[in-house]
């Protein structure tokens, strides 16, 4: 049994001549948070809708729970919630009728309804139509019509629009809880980086179609490299020393910009340094924004 | 599956879906009898001219109910995004086309039930005369037989293209050209447009089960033709 709830295998979406995914290999384990970035346009809703077989690839395949989405649809959608691009809601109905509508189509027990109103809050206002609802609130009416099938798979285009500060932080604890306690596997789209960054334990990074990253949050961050900033007198001089050092530095605004490495770490550039007067020494961290700009050559909009 | 769809498709059709056929039977009956009224009465046929004119505007009226309700049952999914929830659900999309045909046709019967009944009480008000029944059910329930590709057609077109204005205005064309299509004669090929089958489905024309007959079959070829088209349909 594979160990990956998700995989595809060079999954390739084209509109006309524009290459909207471009072969891309998605590793999704199981039981854990999938964070899905990429800038507006990169690709990830349509391979998210591919993934819910709403459009068809070009080329690839699907793996859902082991199981050929082309040929088990049916049996792997039992398994999978989503909310793709905003809910889909009966506006007329009332949340409550709305929920009774998936219970009756999926042959789900009724007496759910209201334990997944409560997780979303929505309880007091289940006989309202939805017509009049907050953006927030139907959002919220969304996530609980992907929960109430009780699914292994959760699968969430941007969860989080059009939900307030609060509202974002009650549904990250419920992502965090739904996949911690019930071992709910949640593959997590979004373009707000510290959205990903605070629940996801895997990171896919995509960019014009392409997957240019996969790993761990972790293995991400040991992509950036801690740099030094050094004000100093004479810095021709020691910009001089330290490549000479081997030492990756830049000189800017009179102020040297050293990235630190096993080799030349800070305690080596002291030492090189020794004989100059330092004025100023700062580390700087670096946000997983910055790499993230930075694995994507900074032109995706953020 | 078929079962299931079908109270949900229940639940969520919107209270006009059961105005639009009764207003609309109750429309084409009162229109009948100022025609009667106004513009047969004194003929030599009397009280059964209105069975000519019940023929004169029974596939007009028909094609167009049909027409608005297979919009009103489709623009239910399209305002919702319900297709984009169905289609990335277990729900297979052949038994989910099925259902809409299923609620539709249910509906026209509704129209059509509606429309004999009116009639009838009518007539009873009105005559002492023999009503004839038998023809006026073989007339509007052949006409609804009849009606079966065009109702394919504009649930198909309905379901598929999320602004309504095409296929409304198809179905709007359609139902006045089957005012006319069987009575050129000039032109026996626009015979076989599925627009004027309701109209070649009356006990007044010569070999009428035969249109039905046609009717029934290529509406069932449409209908299949359709239904794989819905399900082979992407959600954008």
């Amino acid at each position: 049994m594979s160990e990956y709830i998700i995989e595809t295998d060079g999954l390739t979406r084209r509109y006309g001549q524009h290459v909207s995914v471009d072969h891309i290999n998605l590793r999704v384990p199981k039981g854990k948070i999938y964070g899905f970035l990429g800038a507006n346009g990169a690709g990830k809703t349509t391979t998210i809708r591919m993934l819910l077989s709403l459009i068809r690839g070009d080329e690839g395949s699907i793996r859902i729970m082991g199981q050929s989405l082309q040929r088990d649809r049916e049996k792997i959608l039992r398994n999978v919630g989503s909310l793709v691009e905003g809910p889909s809601y009966y506006g007329h109905l009332s949340a409550y009728k709305n929920l009774k509508i998936i219970c009756m189509l999926l042959d789900l027990p009724e007496k759910d309804i209201d334990e997944f109103l409560d997780i979303v809050r929505l309880s007091p206002f289940a006989r309202q139509t939805v017509k009049g609802y907050s953006l927030g609130m139907k959002q919220r009416l969304g996530i609980a019509q992907a929960l109430i099938r009780r699914p292994k798979l959760l699968i969430l285009d941007e969860p989080m629009n059009g939900l307030d500060p609060a509202g974002i932080q009650e549904i990250r604890n419920l992502m965090l809880s739904l996949c911690h306690q019930q071992g709910i596997t949640i593959f997590l789209s979004s373009h707000i980086l510290s959205e990903i960054q605070t629940i996801a334990d895997e990171i896919g990074i995509i960019q014009n179609g392409r997957l240019i990253f996969q790993d761990s949050i972790q293995e991400l961050e040991k992509k950036s490299t801690t740099r030094l900033l050094v004000r100093i007198e004479n810095q021709q001089e020691a910009f001089r020393v330290l490549s000479a050092a081997g030492a990756d530095v830049v000189l800017q605004e009179g102020e040297l910009l050293i990235s630190l490495s096993d080799e030349i770490d800070q305690a080596r550039v002291f030492n090189i340094l020794q004989s100059f007067s330092i004025q100023h020494m700062q580390e700087l961290t670096v946000s997983l924004e910055d790499i993230f700009l930075n694995l994507t050559g900074m032109d995706g909009s953020l | 599956m078929m079962k299931r769809l079908f109270f949900a498709e229940f639940y969520k059709t919107r209270k006009i879906c059961y105005i639009v056929p009764s207003v609309s039977a109750v429309v084409l009956i009162l229109f009948t009898c100022l025609e009667w009224y106004l513009y047969f009465r004194q003929g030599d046929s009397g009280i059964y001219a209105g069975l000519n004119i019940i023929y004169m505007f029974l596939s007009f009226s028909m094609l167009l109910t049909i027409s608005l309700l297979c919009s009103m049952v489709s623009e239910t999914e399209h305002q919702s995004q319900g297709l984009k929830f169905l289609f990335a659900s277990p729900v297979n999309r052949m038994a989910f086309y099925f259902t809409k045909a299923v609620w539709v046709i249910l509906l026209m019967l509704w129209y059509s039930i509606l429309v004999l009944g009116g009639f009838c009480l009518v007539w009873s008000l009105y005559t002492n005369k023999i009503l004839p029944f038998s023809f006026l059910v073989k007339q509007i329930f052949g006409c609804l037989a009849a009606s079966f590709p065009v109702l394919s057609i504009q649930l198909f077109l309905s379901i598929s293209i999320p602004n309504q204005t095409l296929p409304l205005g198809l179905g709007v064309t359609g139902a006045i050209s089957s005012l006319f299509l069987p009575r050129i004669t000039q032109y026996d090929v626009l015979y076989i447009l599925p627009w004027s089958y309701p109209s070649m489905s009356s006990p007044f024309i010569g070999g009428y089960t035969t249109w039905i007959a046609i009717a029934m079959g290529s509406g069932l070829i449409l209908f299949v033709a359709g239904a794989m088209g819905f399900c082979s349909l992407e959600i954008k």
